[in-house]
Protein backbone atom coordinates (compact mmCIF):
# COMPACT_ATOMS: atom_id res chain seq x y z
CA UNK A 1 0.00 0.00 0.00
CA UNK A 2 1.71 3.45 -1.40
CA UNK A 3 -0.86 5.31 0.53
CA UNK A 4 -2.08 4.72 4.15
CA UNK A 5 -4.44 6.39 6.40
CA UNK A 6 -4.69 4.57 10.39
CA UNK A 7 -6.96 5.89 13.20
CA UNK A 8 -5.90 9.39 11.09
CA UNK A 9 -7.13 12.56 13.85
CA UNK A 10 -6.19 15.90 13.23
CA UNK A 11 -7.86 18.61 15.42
CA UNK A 12 -7.49 22.62 14.82
CA UNK A 13 -8.08 24.44 18.50
CA UNK A 14 -10.24 21.79 19.39
CA UNK A 15 -12.11 21.96 16.27
CA UNK A 16 -12.02 18.22 14.99
CA UNK A 17 -11.37 18.25 10.73
CA UNK A 18 -10.76 14.67 10.72
CA UNK A 19 -11.74 11.58 12.96
CA UNK A 20 -9.80 8.54 13.37
CA UNK A 21 -9.87 7.94 9.35
CA UNK A 22 -8.70 4.70 8.06
CA UNK A 23 -7.83 4.18 4.16
CA UNK A 24 -5.19 3.24 1.80
CA UNK A 25 -4.14 3.83 -1.25
CA UNK A 26 -2.28 0.74 -3.79
CA UNK A 27 0.14 1.51 -6.33
CA UNK A 28 -0.46 2.59 -9.38
CA UNK A 29 -4.28 3.26 -8.55
CA UNK A 30 -6.26 6.83 -8.82
CA UNK A 31 -8.42 7.48 -5.46
CA UNK A 32 -11.01 9.90 -5.50
CA UNK A 33 -11.39 11.60 -2.18
CA UNK A 34 -15.26 12.91 -2.22
CA UNK A 35 -17.32 14.98 -0.02
CA UNK A 36 -18.76 18.19 0.38
CA UNK A 37 -16.71 21.43 1.16
CA UNK A 38 -15.24 21.84 5.05
CA UNK A 39 -15.82 17.74 4.88
CA UNK A 40 -11.80 17.58 5.59
CA UNK A 41 -10.75 16.53 2.10
CA UNK A 42 -7.51 19.31 2.01
CA UNK A 43 -6.33 18.73 5.60
CA UNK A 44 -6.18 14.95 4.07
CA UNK A 45 -3.94 16.46 1.39
CA UNK A 46 -1.99 18.49 3.44
CA UNK A 47 -1.22 15.51 5.89
CA UNK A 48 -0.05 13.38 3.33
CA UNK A 49 1.77 16.35 1.85
CA UNK A 50 3.79 16.73 5.16
CA UNK A 51 2.35 20.67 5.61
CA UNK A 52 0.23 19.30 8.36
CA UNK A 53 1.26 16.67 10.99
CA UNK A 54 -1.52 14.53 12.48
CA UNK A 55 -2.83 14.72 16.10
CA UNK A 56 -3.46 11.14 16.36
CA UNK A 57 -3.13 8.06 14.25
CA UNK A 58 -0.39 7.76 11.91
CA UNK A 59 0.13 8.11 7.85
CA UNK A 60 2.04 6.96 5.79
CA UNK A 61 3.61 7.73 2.31
CA UNK A 62 5.51 4.67 0.44
CA UNK A 63 5.97 3.23 4.04
CA UNK A 64 7.44 6.48 5.59
CA UNK A 65 5.16 8.24 8.39
CA UNK A 66 4.48 11.60 7.29
CA UNK A 67 5.38 12.82 10.86
CA UNK A 68 9.02 11.92 11.12
CA UNK A 69 9.97 11.00 7.80
CA UNK A 70 8.54 14.38 5.94
CA UNK A 71 12.36 14.48 4.58
CA UNK A 72 11.63 11.53 2.52
CA UNK A 73 8.21 11.49 1.56
CA UNK A 74 9.10 14.84 -0.69
CA UNK A 75 10.77 14.06 -2.99
CA UNK A 76 8.66 11.45 -4.06
CA UNK A 77 5.35 13.44 -3.86
CA UNK A 78 3.95 16.17 -6.42
CA UNK A 79 1.65 18.26 -4.78
CA UNK A 80 -1.34 19.74 -6.79
CA UNK A 81 -3.21 22.87 -4.46
CA UNK A 82 -6.50 24.04 -5.14
CA UNK A 83 -5.59 27.69 -5.80
CA UNK A 84 -2.65 26.92 -8.00
CA UNK A 85 0.45 28.62 -5.90
CA UNK A 86 2.57 29.85 -8.85
CA UNK A 87 4.36 33.36 -8.94
CA UNK A 88 1.96 35.70 -10.84
CA UNK A 89 4.88 37.72 -11.90
CA UNK A 90 7.38 34.99 -13.86
CA UNK A 91 6.93 32.92 -16.93
CA UNK A 92 5.74 29.88 -17.42
CA UNK A 93 9.37 28.54 -18.10
CA UNK A 94 10.63 30.45 -15.29
CA UNK A 95 8.06 29.12 -12.58
CA UNK A 96 8.97 25.30 -13.58
CA UNK A 97 12.67 26.09 -13.71
CA UNK A 98 12.55 27.72 -10.37
CA UNK A 99 10.75 24.31 -9.56
CA UNK A 100 13.10 22.23 -10.68
CA UNK A 101 15.61 23.92 -9.32
CA UNK A 102 14.22 23.25 -5.46
CA UNK A 103 14.64 19.60 -6.48
CA UNK A 104 18.19 19.98 -6.95
CA UNK A 105 17.67 19.25 -10.89
CA UNK A 106 20.40 19.74 -12.93
CA UNK A 107 20.08 23.30 -15.59
CA UNK A 108 20.38 20.75 -18.60
CA UNK A 109 17.61 18.14 -16.98
CA UNK A 110 15.42 20.70 -16.15
CA UNK A 111 15.37 22.20 -19.67
CA UNK A 112 14.79 18.81 -21.22
CA UNK A 113 11.79 18.26 -18.09
CA UNK A 114 10.39 21.77 -19.17
CA UNK A 115 10.26 20.97 -23.06
CA UNK A 116 8.62 17.37 -22.51
CA UNK A 117 6.51 19.00 -20.18
CA UNK A 118 5.53 21.68 -22.79
CA UNK A 119 4.54 18.31 -25.14
CA UNK A 120 2.63 16.54 -22.10
CA UNK A 121 0.54 19.79 -21.67
CA UNK A 122 0.80 21.80 -24.71
CA UNK A 123 1.61 24.88 -23.60
CA UNK A 124 4.31 25.43 -25.78
CA UNK A 125 2.27 28.97 -27.22
CA UNK A 126 2.55 30.05 -23.74
CA UNK A 127 5.81 29.68 -22.52
CA UNK A 128 7.21 33.06 -22.18
CA UNK A 129 3.93 34.25 -20.66
CA UNK A 130 3.52 35.24 -17.15
CA UNK A 131 1.13 33.23 -15.12
CA UNK A 132 -1.03 36.50 -14.29
CA UNK A 133 -1.56 36.73 -17.73
CA UNK A 134 -3.11 33.23 -18.35
CA UNK A 135 -6.36 31.58 -18.12
CA UNK A 136 -7.83 29.81 -15.00
CA UNK A 137 -7.36 26.55 -17.41
CA UNK A 138 -3.55 26.94 -18.53
CA UNK A 139 -3.23 28.00 -14.55
CA UNK A 140 -4.03 24.91 -13.63
CA UNK A 141 -2.19 23.28 -16.63
CA UNK A 142 0.96 24.48 -15.09
CA UNK A 143 0.23 23.22 -11.67
CA UNK A 144 0.10 20.13 -12.87
CA UNK A 145 3.12 20.30 -14.98
CA UNK A 146 4.72 22.00 -11.73
CA UNK A 147 4.30 19.33 -9.93
CA UNK A 148 5.47 17.11 -12.40
CA UNK A 149 8.86 18.82 -12.63
CA UNK A 150 11.06 16.04 -10.67
CA UNK A 151 8.97 13.09 -11.80
CA UNK A 152 7.20 12.21 -8.37
CA UNK A 153 5.61 8.67 -8.31
CA UNK A 154 2.56 9.44 -6.30
CA UNK A 155 0.46 13.04 -6.81
CA UNK A 156 -2.00 14.40 -4.75
CA UNK A 157 -4.03 16.73 -6.23
CA UNK A 158 -6.66 18.64 -4.30
CA UNK A 159 -9.86 19.98 -6.05
CA UNK A 160 -7.63 19.79 -9.78
CA UNK A 161 -10.85 20.62 -11.55
CA UNK A 162 -12.40 23.58 -9.25
CA UNK A 163 -13.63 26.85 -10.74
CA UNK A 164 -12.60 25.44 -14.31
CA UNK A 165 -15.34 25.49 -17.46
CA UNK A 166 -16.43 22.01 -18.06
CA UNK A 167 -14.26 21.77 -21.22
CA UNK A 168 -11.34 22.89 -19.58
CA UNK A 169 -12.49 20.48 -16.59
CA UNK A 170 -12.71 17.55 -18.97
CA UNK A 171 -8.94 18.44 -20.34
CA UNK A 172 -7.83 18.45 -16.95
CA UNK A 173 -9.14 15.17 -15.85
CA UNK A 174 -7.83 13.82 -19.61
CA UNK A 175 -4.20 14.43 -18.64
CA UNK A 176 -5.04 13.03 -15.31
CA UNK A 177 -6.00 9.58 -17.25
CA UNK A 178 -2.93 9.79 -19.54
CA UNK A 179 -0.70 10.26 -15.91
CA UNK A 180 -2.92 6.68 -14.95
CA UNK A 181 -1.42 4.88 -17.66
CA UNK A 182 1.94 6.21 -16.98
CA UNK A 183 1.39 4.34 -13.42
CA UNK A 184 1.46 6.95 -11.05
CA UNK A 185 -0.66 6.86 -7.94
CA UNK A 186 -3.36 9.43 -7.53
CA UNK A 187 -4.93 10.83 -4.17
CA UNK A 188 -7.49 14.00 -5.84
CA UNK A 189 -10.50 15.31 -4.61
CA UNK A 190 -13.37 16.50 -6.68
CA UNK A 191 -16.47 17.50 -7.69
CA UNK A 192 -16.97 16.15 -10.71
CA UNK A 193 -18.32 12.67 -10.12
CA UNK A 194 -19.01 11.96 -13.18
CA UNK A 195 -16.04 12.16 -14.60
CA UNK A 196 -14.05 11.21 -11.67
CA UNK A 197 -15.67 7.67 -12.17
CA UNK A 198 -14.17 7.36 -15.64
CA UNK A 199 -10.81 8.44 -14.09
CA UNK A 200 -10.93 6.67 -10.71
CA UNK A 201 -10.67 2.86 -9.21
CA UNK A 202 -11.46 3.43 -5.63
CA UNK A 203 -13.16 6.41 -3.59
CA UNK A 204 -13.70 7.42 -0.07
CA UNK A 205 -16.62 9.22 1.10
CA UNK A 206 -16.03 12.01 3.56
CA UNK A 207 -18.11 13.96 5.88
CA UNK A 208 -17.77 16.51 9.04
CA UNK A 209 -14.18 14.62 9.09
CA UNK A 210 -15.37 11.13 9.16
CA UNK A 211 -15.20 8.39 5.98
CA UNK A 212 -18.29 7.09 5.68
CA UNK A 213 -17.40 4.80 2.84
CA UNK A 214 -14.45 3.72 1.30
CA UNK A 215 -13.79 1.22 -1.49
CA UNK A 216 -13.17 0.01 -5.22
CA UNK A 217 -16.26 1.95 -7.01
CA UNK A 218 -17.85 -1.45 -8.50
CA UNK A 219 -17.72 -2.89 -5.05
CA UNK A 220 -19.45 -0.09 -3.46
CA UNK A 221 -22.15 0.38 -6.30
CA UNK A 222 -22.42 -3.31 -6.01
CA UNK A 223 -23.21 -2.90 -1.90
CA UNK A 224 -25.36 0.28 -2.22
CA UNK A 225 -27.31 -1.27 -5.61
CA UNK A 226 -26.83 2.39 -7.35
CA UNK A 227 -26.15 3.05 -10.70
CA UNK A 228 -23.54 5.69 -10.44
CA UNK A 229 -20.98 7.03 -8.18
CA UNK A 230 -23.20 10.18 -8.08
CA UNK A 231 -26.24 8.39 -6.81
CA UNK A 232 -23.28 6.56 -4.30
CA UNK A 233 -22.75 10.58 -2.79
CA UNK A 234 -26.06 11.65 -2.74
CA UNK A 235 -27.20 8.04 -0.92
CA UNK A 236 -24.06 8.40 1.58
CA UNK A 237 -23.59 11.74 2.24
CA UNK A 238 -27.29 12.59 2.09
CA UNK A 239 -28.26 10.11 4.32
CA UNK A 240 -25.47 11.10 6.93
CA UNK A 241 -26.88 14.79 6.69
CA UNK A 242 -30.11 13.68 6.96
CA UNK A 243 -29.32 11.90 9.84
CA UNK A 244 -26.71 14.47 11.66
CA UNK A 245 -30.12 17.14 10.92
CA UNK A 246 -32.30 14.25 12.57
CA UNK A 247 -30.02 14.15 15.89
CA UNK A 248 -29.71 17.73 15.98
CA UNK A 249 -33.53 18.03 15.77
CA UNK B 1 21.53 24.73 1.63
CA UNK B 2 23.21 27.84 0.28
CA UNK B 3 22.88 26.40 -3.55
CA UNK B 4 18.75 26.62 -2.24
CA UNK B 5 19.21 29.66 -0.11
CA UNK B 6 20.72 31.10 -3.07
CA UNK B 7 17.79 30.12 -5.69
CA UNK B 8 15.28 31.12 -3.30
CA UNK B 9 17.18 34.82 -3.10
CA UNK B 10 17.70 35.00 -6.72
CA UNK B 11 13.88 34.26 -7.08
CA UNK B 12 13.20 36.72 -4.89
CA UNK B 13 15.18 39.56 -6.67
CA UNK B 14 13.85 38.42 -9.84
CA UNK B 15 10.46 38.98 -8.58
CA UNK B 16 11.19 42.02 -7.10
CA UNK B 17 13.58 43.69 -9.84
CA UNK B 18 12.87 41.36 -12.83
CA UNK B 19 10.07 44.18 -14.12
CA UNK B 20 9.73 47.48 -14.99
CA UNK B 21 6.27 47.72 -13.59
CA UNK B 22 7.74 47.09 -10.46
CA UNK B 23 11.44 48.27 -10.45
CA UNK B 24 10.35 52.14 -11.71
CA UNK B 25 7.85 53.04 -8.82
CA UNK B 26 10.87 51.51 -6.25
CA UNK B 27 13.38 53.43 -7.79
CA UNK B 28 11.28 56.76 -8.13
CA UNK B 29 9.92 56.51 -4.47
CA UNK B 30 13.75 55.69 -3.39
CA UNK B 31 15.08 58.14 -5.61
CA UNK B 32 13.66 60.96 -4.33
CA UNK B 33 14.82 60.87 -0.89
CA UNK B 34 17.98 59.44 -1.28
CA UNK B 35 18.69 63.16 -4.08
CA UNK B 36 17.80 64.77 -0.47
CA UNK B 37 19.13 62.72 2.05
CA UNK B 38 22.68 62.15 0.46
CA UNK B 39 24.19 65.85 0.16
CA UNK B 40 22.84 65.99 3.99
CA UNK B 41 24.36 62.92 5.14
CA UNK B 42 27.77 63.99 3.35
CA UNK B 43 27.38 67.49 5.18
CA UNK B 44 26.59 65.94 8.81
CA UNK B 45 29.94 64.89 9.02
CA UNK B 46 32.06 68.34 8.80
CA UNK B 47 29.89 69.08 11.75
CA UNK B 48 30.43 68.26 15.20
CA UNK B 49 27.39 69.42 16.69
CA UNK B 50 24.90 67.07 19.10
CA UNK B 51 22.11 67.72 16.72
CA UNK B 52 24.68 66.96 13.61
CA UNK B 53 25.43 63.48 15.26
CA UNK B 54 21.37 62.31 15.65
CA UNK B 55 21.27 63.50 11.62
CA UNK B 56 24.39 61.21 10.25
CA UNK B 57 22.71 58.45 12.42
CA UNK B 58 19.54 58.28 11.09
CA UNK B 59 19.85 59.21 7.40
CA UNK B 60 22.80 57.06 7.01
CA UNK B 61 20.69 53.85 8.90
CA UNK B 62 17.20 55.33 7.59
CA UNK B 63 18.28 54.57 3.44
CA UNK B 64 19.06 51.01 4.03
CA UNK B 65 16.46 50.23 5.87
CA UNK B 66 14.37 51.79 3.60
CA UNK B 67 15.71 49.88 0.54
CA UNK B 68 15.14 46.04 2.61
CA UNK B 69 11.62 47.24 3.52
CA UNK B 70 10.96 47.76 -0.18
CA UNK B 71 12.68 44.42 -1.29
CA UNK B 72 10.95 42.59 1.50
CA UNK B 73 7.44 44.02 2.01
CA UNK B 74 6.20 41.20 -0.24
CA UNK B 75 8.92 38.94 -0.14
CA UNK B 76 7.25 36.60 3.00
CA UNK B 77 3.47 37.90 2.20
CA UNK B 78 3.12 37.17 -1.24
CA UNK B 79 4.13 33.60 -0.49
CA UNK B 80 1.16 33.42 1.78
CA UNK B 81 -1.04 35.58 -0.82
CA UNK B 82 -0.11 34.07 -3.95
CA UNK B 83 -0.55 30.44 -1.84
CA UNK B 84 2.99 29.15 -2.95
CA UNK B 85 4.53 29.16 0.33
CA UNK B 86 3.14 25.73 0.35
CA UNK B 87 5.04 24.44 -2.77
CA UNK B 88 8.07 25.34 -1.41
CA UNK B 89 7.30 23.50 2.30
CA UNK B 90 6.21 20.44 -0.15
CA UNK B 91 9.92 20.87 -2.05
CA UNK B 92 13.07 18.18 -0.37
CA UNK B 93 14.49 21.27 1.54
CA UNK B 94 14.53 22.45 4.86
CA UNK B 95 12.30 25.43 6.55
CA UNK B 96 15.78 26.89 7.31
CA UNK B 97 16.65 27.12 3.59
CA UNK B 98 13.43 29.01 2.91
CA UNK B 99 14.01 31.24 5.88
CA UNK B 100 17.52 31.82 4.70
CA UNK B 101 16.83 32.49 0.61
CA UNK B 102 14.56 34.91 2.03
CA UNK B 103 16.20 36.68 4.28
CA UNK B 104 19.16 36.88 2.19
CA UNK B 105 17.26 38.77 -0.19
CA UNK B 106 16.22 41.64 1.94
CA UNK B 107 19.79 41.54 4.08
CA UNK B 108 21.69 41.31 0.84
CA UNK B 109 20.26 44.56 -1.20
CA UNK B 110 20.63 46.64 2.08
CA UNK B 111 24.04 45.87 2.48
CA UNK B 112 24.24 46.76 -1.11
CA UNK B 113 22.78 50.14 -0.26
CA UNK B 114 24.74 50.45 2.54
CA UNK B 115 28.06 49.62 0.96
CA UNK B 116 27.42 52.11 -1.75
CA UNK B 117 26.33 55.02 0.78
CA UNK B 118 29.82 54.30 2.79
CA UNK B 119 31.67 54.21 -0.30
CA UNK B 120 30.32 57.95 -1.20
CA UNK B 121 31.15 58.87 2.24
CA UNK B 122 34.50 57.55 2.59
CA UNK B 123 35.48 58.93 -1.16
CA UNK B 124 34.49 62.44 -0.01
CA UNK B 125 36.18 62.57 3.32
CA UNK B 126 39.69 63.61 3.79
CA UNK B 127 40.17 61.61 7.00
CA UNK B 128 37.99 58.76 8.59
CA UNK B 129 37.53 58.71 12.80
CA UNK B 130 36.99 55.34 14.18
CA UNK B 131 33.46 56.59 15.41
CA UNK B 132 32.71 56.80 11.37
CA UNK B 133 34.18 52.91 11.15
CA UNK B 134 32.64 51.38 13.53
CA UNK B 135 28.91 53.28 11.98
CA UNK B 136 29.52 52.56 8.76
CA UNK B 137 30.60 48.53 9.01
CA UNK B 138 28.94 47.95 12.30
CA UNK B 139 25.71 49.34 13.59
CA UNK B 140 25.09 50.11 9.68
CA UNK B 141 25.02 46.09 8.63
CA UNK B 142 23.30 45.22 11.91
CA UNK B 143 20.88 47.46 11.87
CA UNK B 144 19.63 46.32 8.28
CA UNK B 145 20.17 42.39 9.48
CA UNK B 146 18.01 43.55 12.69
CA UNK B 147 15.12 45.01 10.53
CA UNK B 148 14.82 41.97 7.91
CA UNK B 149 14.43 39.58 11.26
CA UNK B 150 11.92 41.87 12.96
CA UNK B 151 10.09 42.42 9.44
CA UNK B 152 10.06 38.18 9.19
CA UNK B 153 8.73 37.79 12.66
CA UNK B 154 6.09 40.57 12.00
CA UNK B 155 4.96 38.87 8.43
CA UNK B 156 5.14 35.23 10.01
CA UNK B 157 3.61 35.84 13.08
CA UNK B 158 1.23 38.32 11.97
CA UNK B 159 0.43 37.61 8.94
CA UNK B 160 -3.11 39.41 8.72
CA UNK B 161 -1.40 42.57 9.88
CA UNK B 162 1.39 42.59 7.69
CA UNK B 163 -1.47 42.03 4.36
CA UNK B 164 -3.28 45.24 5.89
CA UNK B 165 -0.42 47.53 5.56
CA UNK B 166 1.86 46.63 8.84
CA UNK B 167 4.98 44.90 7.16
CA UNK B 168 5.91 49.22 6.22
CA UNK B 169 5.68 49.59 9.89
CA UNK B 170 7.21 46.49 11.10
CA UNK B 171 11.28 47.51 9.98
CA UNK B 172 10.44 51.59 11.04
CA UNK B 173 9.43 49.62 14.42
CA UNK B 174 12.93 48.07 14.68
CA UNK B 175 14.70 51.63 13.64
CA UNK B 176 12.54 53.16 16.45
CA UNK B 177 14.04 50.81 18.51
CA UNK B 178 17.81 51.41 17.43
CA UNK B 179 17.24 54.67 17.80
CA UNK B 180 15.64 55.22 21.57
CA UNK B 181 19.01 52.97 22.30
CA UNK B 182 20.99 55.54 20.58
CA UNK B 183 19.56 58.21 22.35
CA UNK B 184 19.71 56.72 25.76
CA UNK B 185 23.83 56.39 25.01
CA UNK B 186 24.38 59.59 23.73
CA UNK B 187 22.84 60.76 27.38
CA UNK B 188 25.10 58.52 29.29
CA UNK B 189 28.23 58.30 27.51
CA UNK B 190 28.54 62.54 26.64
CA UNK B 191 28.71 61.84 22.95
CA UNK B 192 31.79 59.95 23.47
CA UNK B 193 30.67 58.57 19.45
CA UNK B 194 33.24 55.29 20.16
CA UNK B 195 31.70 54.03 23.09
CA UNK B 196 28.26 54.88 22.13
CA UNK B 197 29.14 52.87 18.90
CA UNK B 198 30.58 50.44 20.83
CA UNK B 199 27.91 49.42 23.05
CA UNK B 200 25.07 49.86 20.48
CA UNK B 201 26.78 47.73 18.08
CA UNK B 202 26.74 45.35 21.28
CA UNK B 203 23.09 45.66 22.19
CA UNK B 204 22.30 45.10 18.61
CA UNK B 205 24.37 41.69 17.83
CA UNK B 206 22.10 40.50 21.14
CA UNK B 207 19.09 42.02 19.55
CA UNK B 208 19.78 40.44 16.23
CA UNK B 209 20.20 37.01 18.14
CA UNK B 210 17.37 37.38 19.41
CA UNK B 211 15.40 38.15 16.80
CA UNK B 212 16.94 35.53 14.38
CA UNK B 213 16.50 32.86 17.14
CA UNK B 214 12.33 34.65 17.11
CA UNK B 215 12.41 34.61 13.51
CA UNK B 216 13.37 30.92 12.92
CA UNK B 217 11.09 29.72 15.07
CA UNK B 218 8.19 31.30 13.89
CA UNK B 219 9.18 30.26 10.22
CA UNK B 220 7.17 27.15 10.78
CA UNK B 221 5.41 24.73 8.36
CA UNK B 222 2.46 24.44 10.39
CA UNK B 223 2.19 28.15 11.12
CA UNK B 224 2.81 28.95 7.95
CA UNK B 225 0.62 26.42 5.96
CA UNK B 226 -2.64 27.58 8.40
CA UNK B 227 -1.80 30.96 7.44
CA UNK B 228 -2.72 30.49 3.93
Amino acid sequence: MLIKAINLTRKFNGFTALKDINFHVELGEVFAYLGPNGAGKTTTVNIFATLLTPTSGKATVAGYDVTTEGVKIRPLIGYVPEDFGLYPSLTISENLDFTGSLYKISKNNREGKIEELFDFFDLWEKKNVPISALSKGTKQKVNLARALMHNPKILFLDEPTSGLDPLMAKEVLNMILKLKKENKTILMTTHLLARAEKVCDSIALINKGEILCEGKISQIKTKLNTSSLEDVYFAVIGENNDRNCRNNL
Amino acid sequence: MIEIAATICKKELKIRFGSKRVLLPMLFSLGIPMLVFIPRLLDTFSQTEYESEFLRFLLFLIIPVMVTTLVGINTFINEIRWKTIKLLLVAPISENEIFLGKSMACIVTGLITQTLLSGIILFTRNSVELSTILLLFTIGPLSVIFTTFIFIIGTSRFPSIAEGGGSILMPMGGLLIIFSIFFLLMGYFHMNMIFVYTILALVLTFFVYVTYFLAKRWFNREILVLST
